[in-house]
């Protein structure tokens, strides 16, 4: 459209007919006269403010929503510049007040509706008083709101001794109150659905729900009442009748005393009285509750299997390093245990056999002690006190014990054990549980000590092997007791061996306690387990004597390696996790052993060493044989240098060597290297000991292993993974969109999270418009009234400066004047 | 003073005569007057001779003796001390030197005088051959040593050839470093780094070599010029030279290479040569000193050892010309790996890549020489981190082909199946970088292709000596996944991680390389008890012997 703003706006007031010719015909006649002059002068408004308005775009605002084309809602519309007047003038109020009230401290502002009118009768004013007092607690959700329907009602709010309730009753005497009252009223009642429910002059609005829930509830109540009042009506009854079967009892019992005669009670006689107190003891005593049922001896043996199949699976569980947070359970203290029986195994027996043979060394003093009385030449020990040798304390350290059991045969020794666990038994005094802890310390040296000393002579083995037998099962048994004392006393062995390994000190390591250490560890503790606080660590220390061991230097080293490996199969037997220097130090074993080593023939290919083998100073002479069937080896000969020997320790490598690979190299995927070495030294042997079995059929079990695994073997595939998801950065395509939702998030607690974040976040900046707003505004008044304040100041300046000049003029003139009088004069 | 006397005293009937008459030992009070008459006129001259047949008498007397009484040792002290004032005040009077003025008879006194003064040396000198096991020969070599250094000093100063000329006096002290480096017990040798427990060159070291520069700088003047004579003459010392010289140069660099100059100043002469402070010159005395040392006499694998061990941080850095080492440590890294002994390969390799990487020296066959140090004992040795560390160096350079990456991953895992715990531990991550850095060689852990076929045989050929030819990357890790199993859980889940995604960039080697069997086990018995410590179910009846827990054995 051309022309300037005025120019159209002209055009615009004469195209409606407001300006210019007012009293033009109109051509079409369609235009009515009829129109009184009101409606007309409201059209005229009308057409006016639709000019004004398409004259000011800005005025109105819209809000344009993205999918303003998809939705067929009204747009919101907003008139910035009226709101922004209004705030203005809002704000200018606000400022206005504070500024009067500006240095201004305290001060009541009186908010009552007028206690001072005198206009009004003190009956408006209290009805008025009433009134605001009402409307104060007219909120809806209010908890002082008396009007609701469960309220108790106490607090009812009178006037001249009558209640003041809102009841329908009530309705219609309120009705010549003023309007505003009325409405009030009005308004509260219609939140009483119960009565507008029952009001069919209401008519028929459709109930709420809440409406129908308490219909329910009221009808509900109603029945239980009348339930109530009926079962009021049973009792009193019953209880009437049971009155009188009162009298109608003693009437009957009246009757039967008669008949009866009073007889005198009978005395008891003392056989009667003993009678009775046996019967009570009988029935108190244990053996009068009646037995559990002896089981037959499959639900025994089904009960062990049952028990055995739990601890394989707890076992198996461990294995694979699936640690299960147990609380250690507590130990009983009536455990059999404690009871003598510390040994069940054959302990018993010996001490039975030599206890005829004993006296002699014993002291007589001691015999006595302990209660045993002499009758014709033969000993007998009275039961009861056999063990409790007064004398006997539980010994605190090796020394003490040692000087308890000193001059003493070892057989000796288990009976002052035992007596010392019967006597310090936990039950017996508190503090005894702590002792014996201390003691198992003590008896573990002990046998470590005897460990080291092994047996004197032959005559002697026979007790050493009892008591080392009985003590490492009392250990071995002491450790359910004690695990954390066990787990203290191990570590503290453990640590001392590898500080002697870490010396470097070939004489001190090791010793036969140590293998006795790691022996009884393995015996004890569940050595399949992927995490234990005793086994891993007495792996490491294993592991590394079999680094350490100088086994072609001392004899010893090559008998402790070569019992190592052999506990360490004993240790993996259920695990069969791989020990890698198992497999180097059974080879450094046979090269040590084996006849000419210079003369294998693909010693590069060794697993140890790839330079030439030299023969050692354990070396077998090339004639030698070894023997058919394997003996026992026997760790008091363990520095025994002899050819026997040696090939009795040859013989023992091949047999580890055999179960190693059948129990554990077998599976492993690299079975072919683990025993190309084997292999070739086997081959080699093979030269010296054709008719030996072992090694034949050691080889042969390798060779076809080997056959099979290389066939078999397939190249790695490790890394089987699923594939990644690439992170994908389109927007989701909704199947069901709907413009009027806002949020897809088929979880509600995050949508409505969401919701509540965004509103917060709306919250925020209409409030931060506003206090920007505020201040704006502030420092614009601030402004100004700085602004006046000079204006001010600087018009009263001008204002004394005329005046002054004024002043100063007039007094010139008057000079200028008395200066022209004196002149003339 | 006649030559008659002079000649009398120094007669040998004159000297074995005194040596019968041993049992008199000079008092203290004795060897004061003694010198306080030497020093008031040359008549007395002769007590001088006196007093070295004494001191002389009194060597002797120490050799193969347990013990000395201290009668005889607080003697024998005064006496040197005596002689070291007298000799002191005769360079001061300069009475040891010949000058043109002199009158003939003049001459043959100093003549005479220098005659006893190299004695008096020589004296010294045979007691530092003792062997310095006893502790009060190892306290007289040292008097004896702070003696002849004060000689040193005060000929220094007075027979300078002019006046107020600097001077060092060089001929002396030659004489001392012929009979310093030669000096010690073979016995004290030690046979980790062929240091020598000789307390003469500790206390050398520590008064002189190591405080006065100059004193360091003519200490390698000197060896240069009389090393290849010294050991020509006393060949069997060889291994005593090589273990002093060892000990003098490992304790502490030569200078420090941040502020040299503030370092050279401080001398034990007050007026040295200007030439002292050139540090070219030194180097280059330094460097002869040991080309002469290493290239005399075959060396022993210790030996080599010994000196590999402090080449690349104590020698190199002081030379003019390093190159000159190529010879002497490409020639030990081949006898290593000839030799089979790689820990001198190992050792030697590090003095080599220092000369690789700073001179350029181009090395031939260097990854095949490399491969050939995988031997089955790299990871029983201690020195296995040092290699590793070498490697992770050298395996970083992305011109490597995949095939010799390969190789040395194959070797590796191979070495793992017989290798201690810590091994295992330094290998894997290892291993798992290599793979990351050459991702070729995820066929070693993953292939697909192989696995197909119908009849796979392991191609690699463990015996091949050259890395390019293995067919390693047709083979696959099954040492490793073996590993997988292995008895220590930690290393069991680390071996893991090469059966997870590799999303981890590359794990830090400095990590893994240190650890022992000592540090396992100080985690594991660090462990608090968290839950209930599980015992075996199983029961045996006995400990050995049938139906045991250890069947085989009896007691």
């Amino acid at each position: 459209m051309a022309g300037s703003q005025l120019k159209r706006l002209k055009a615009r007031l004469k195209e409606a007919g407001l300006t210019g010719q007012t009293n033009k015909k109109r051509k079409g006649k369609k235009h009515s006269r009829k129109t009184p002059n009101e409606s007309r002068r409201a059209d005229r408004q009308r057409l006016v403010q639709e000019i004004r308005d398409e004259f000011n775009p800005f005025d109105l605002k819209m809000t344009r929503g993205k999918r303003a084309d998809a939705k067929s809602k009204n747009l919101t519309v907003g008139k910035p510049g009226i709101s922004k007047q209004r705030g203005e003038e809002r704000r200018k109020a606000d400022w206005k007040e504070r500024l009067a009230r500006k240095n201004k401290v305290g001060g009541i502002i009186d908010k009552r509706f007028g206690e001072k009118n005198k206009s009004m009768t003190s009956e408006e004013k209290m009805l008025e008083r009433f009134t605001r007092e009402k409307l104060a607690h007219s909120s809806k959700y209010s908890l002082t709101d008396m009007d609701s329907d469960d309220d108790d009602d106490n607090d009812t709010l009178t006037h001249y001794g009558q209640t003041l309730g809102f009841k329908e009753k009530d309705h219609g005497s309120s009705d010549d109150d003023a309007d505003e009252d009325e409405g009030f009223f009005q308004k509260k009642n219609g939140d009483d659905d119960a009565n507008e429910a029952e009001e069919p002059g209401q008519g028929s609005k459709k109930k709420t729900k809440a409406e129908v829930m308490k219909e329910v509830i009221a009808k509900s109540k109603f029945y239980k009442h009348l339930r109530q009042e009926k079962n009021a009506k049973v009792a009193s009854a019953v209880s009437e009748l049971d009155d009188d079967f009162n009298d109608i009892m003693t009437d009957l019992r009246h009757t039967n005393e008669k008949s009866k005669k009073k007889e005198p009670p009978v005395k008891k006689t003392e056989t009667d009285l003993a009678y009775d107190k046996k019967v009570l003891e009988v029935k108190m005593s244990e053996k009068a509750a009646p037995a559990e049922r002896t089981k037959t001896l499959e639900e025994i043996a089904q009960e062990k299997k049952e028990n055995l199949e739990r601890l394989e699976q707890q076992r198996l569980k461990r294995m694979q390093g699936q640690v299960e947070d147990q609380e250690p359970g507590a130990d009983d203290l009536d455990d059999d245990f404690w009871e003598g029986d510390v040994d069940a195994g054959d302990g018993e027996v010996i001490v039975a056999e030599n206890a005829q043979n004993e006296d002699a060394e014993t002291s007589t003093e001691e015999n006595q002690l302990a209660g045993t009385t002499m009758i014709g030449g033969k000993i007998l020990r009275l039961n009861t006190s056999k063990n409790l040798d007064i004398s006997i304390i539980c010994p605190k350290s090796l020394q003490e014990f040692e000087g308890l059991i000193e001059s003493k045969s070892l057989d000796d020794v288990i009976v002052i054990v035992r007596t010392v666990f019967k006597k310090y038994q936990p039950k017996l005094a508190a503090g005894n549980k702590e002792k014996i802890g201390v003691f198992t310390g003590v008896l573990l040296d002990y046998l470590f000590k005897l460990a080291d000393e092994g047996f004197e002579d032959n005559e002697n083995k026979e007790s050493y092997v009892h008591i080392m037998e009985f003590l490492s099962k009392l250990l071995r048994d002491l450790a359910e007791k004690y695990p954390e004392k066990m787990l203290e006393f191990y570590r503290i062995r453990l640590s001392s061996m590898q500080t002697r390994i870490e010396a470097k000190d070939f004489e001190s390591y090791p010793k036969r306690s140590d293998l006795m250490a790691f022996t009884l560890i393995g015996r004890t503790f569940s050595t399949s387990d992927m995490y234990h606080l005793v086994v891993i660590p007495a792996l490491i220390v294993m592991c590394e004597s079999l680094e350490f061991l100088e086994a072609k230097n001392y004899i010893t080293h090559l008998f402790a390696g070569i019992y190592i490996c052999d506990l360490l199969l004993q240790y993996e037997r259920v695990a069969k996790r791989v020990i890698p220097e198992v497999v180097s130090f059974l080879e450094k074993a046979i090269l040590v052993l084996v006849q000419e080593p210079n003369q294998i023939p693909d010693y590069k290919s060794l697993g140890t060493d790839d330079r030439c083998p030299q023969s050692t100073k354990f070396t077998l002479a090339a004639s030698t044989e070894l023997p058919t069937e394997l003996h026992p080896l026997s760790l008091s000969k363990w520095d025994d240098e002899s050819v026997d020997q040696r090939l009795a320790l040859l013989l023992k490598v091949i047999c580890t060597l055999d179960r190693y690979v059948s129990i554990i190299y077998k599976e492993c995927s690299s079975f072919i290297e683990i025993t190309t070495p084997f292999v070739i030294l086997l081959k080699h042997m093979l030269k010296y000991h054709a008719l030996n079995l072992k090694v034949k059929s050691l080889l042969m079990k390798i060779e076809n292993v080997r056959r099979i695994a290389k066939d078999e073997r397939k190249p790695l595939l490790l890394q089987h993974h699923r594939p990644l998801a690439i992170p994908t950065f389109a927007p989701k395509f909704e199947e069901n969109y709907n413009p009027d939702k806002k949020y897809y998030d088929p979880n509600r607690t995050r949508q409505e999270i969401n919701k509540l974040r965004h509103q917060l976040k709306e919250e925020r900046k209409q409030d931060m418009r506003a206090l920007r707003r505020e201040a704006e505004f502030e420092g614009r008044e601030q402004v100004d009234a700085k602004k006046k304040a000079a204006a001010e100041y600087h018009a009263k300046m001008a204002r004394i400066m005329d005046q002054v000049q004024t002043e100063e003029g007039a007094a010139k003139n008057e000079y200028e004047r008395e200066k022209k009088k004196r002149r003339k004069i | 003073m006649t030559s008659k006397r002079g000649n009398n005293l120094a007669s040998g009937s004159d000297q074995k005569r005194a040596r019968k008459a041993k049992d008199i030992t000079l008092t203290k009070a004795n060897i004061q007057k003694l010198e306080a008459e030497t020093k008031k006129s040359p008549k007395y001259f002769n007590n001088i001779a006196r007093l070295l047949q004494h001191l002389n008498n009194l060597i002797y007397e120490i050799e193969g003796n347990e013990s000395l009484d201290d009668e005889k040792l607080e003697s024998m002290q005064s006496l040197v001390a005596s002689l070291t004032r007298i000799f002191t005040w005769l360079l001061s009077k300069k009475q040891l030197q010949l000058r043109g003025s002199d009158t003939k008879q003049q001459q043959i006194v100093s003549g005479w005088l220098q005659a006893k003064y190299s004695e008096y040396f020589d004296s010294i000198f045979k007691i530092w051959e003792y062997s310095n096991n006893k502790d009060f020969v190892a306290q007289f070599q040292i008097y004896g040593l702070s003696s002849v250094m004060n000689i040193v000093k005060a000929e220094s100063k007075y027979m300078a050839p002019g006046e107020d000329q600097p001077f060092f006096a060089t001929n002396t002290y030659d004489r001392v470093v012929r009979a310093l480096i030669i000096s010690g017990d073979k016995q004290n040798i030690r046979g980790s780094d062929y240091g020598i427990d000789n307390p003469l060159i500790l206390e050398f070291y520590k008064q002189y070599f190591n405080a006065f520069w100059d004193v360091k700088y003519y200490f390698f003047r000197q060896l240069k010029m009389s090393l290849a004579q010294v050991l020509k003459d006393r060949e069997d010392k060889f291994d005593m030279v090589l273990a002093n010289l060892i000990t003098l140069v490992k304790i502490s660099e030569m200078y420090p290479r941040m502020d040299a100059d503030s370092y050279t100043d401080t001398t034990l002469v007050q007026d040295v040569p200007q030439k002292v402070s050139d540090l070219s010159t030194f180097r280059s005395n330094f460097e002869k000193s040991w080309i002469i040392l290493l290239q005399s006499k075959e060396l022993s694998v210790d030996q080599y050892k010994a000196i590999l061990f402090i080449l690349h941080k104590r020698v190199i850095p002081f030379m003019n010309n390093p190159t000159k080492l190529m010879d002497f440590l490409t020639d030990s890294y081949n006898l290593g790996i000839e030799g089979r002994d790689i820990s001198l390969s190992i050792v030697a390799l590090n003095g080599l890549w220092e000369l690789i990487k700073k001179f350029n020296l181009d090395y031939p066959d260097f990854y095949t020489k490399l491969y050939c140090i995988l031997t089955p004992e790299l990871l029983h040795l201690n020195i296995r981190s040092r290699f590793l560390r070498m490697l992770d160096l050298f395996m970083t350079s992305t011109h490597l082909s995949a095939t010799i990456v390969a190789s040395f991953i194959k070797r590796l895992s191979q070495l793992a199946l017989r290798s201690p715990a810590p091994g295992i531990i330094a290998i894997i991550p290892f291993v798992y970088n290599l793979l990351k850095r050459h991702p070729t060689c995820m066929l070693l852990i993953h292939n697909i292709e192989a696995s197909k076929e119908k009849y796979y045989v392991d191609p690699f050929n463990p015996d091949e000596k050259d890395p390019a030819k293995t067919n390693a990357l047709d083979s696959s890790l099954w040492e490793l996944e073996t590993m997988m199993n292995h008895y220590h859980p930690q290393v069991a889940s680390l071996a893991k991680i090469l059966s997870q995604p590799f999303s981890k960039n590359n794990y830090n080697i400095e990590d893994f390389l240190d650890w022992s069997y000592q540090r396992l086990l100080d985690g594991e018995l660090k462990k608090k008890v968290r839950s209930e410590i599980d015992l075996e179910f199983e029961t045996w009846d006995r400990l050995y012997g049938e139906g045991g827990f250890m069947e085989d054995y009896q007691y």
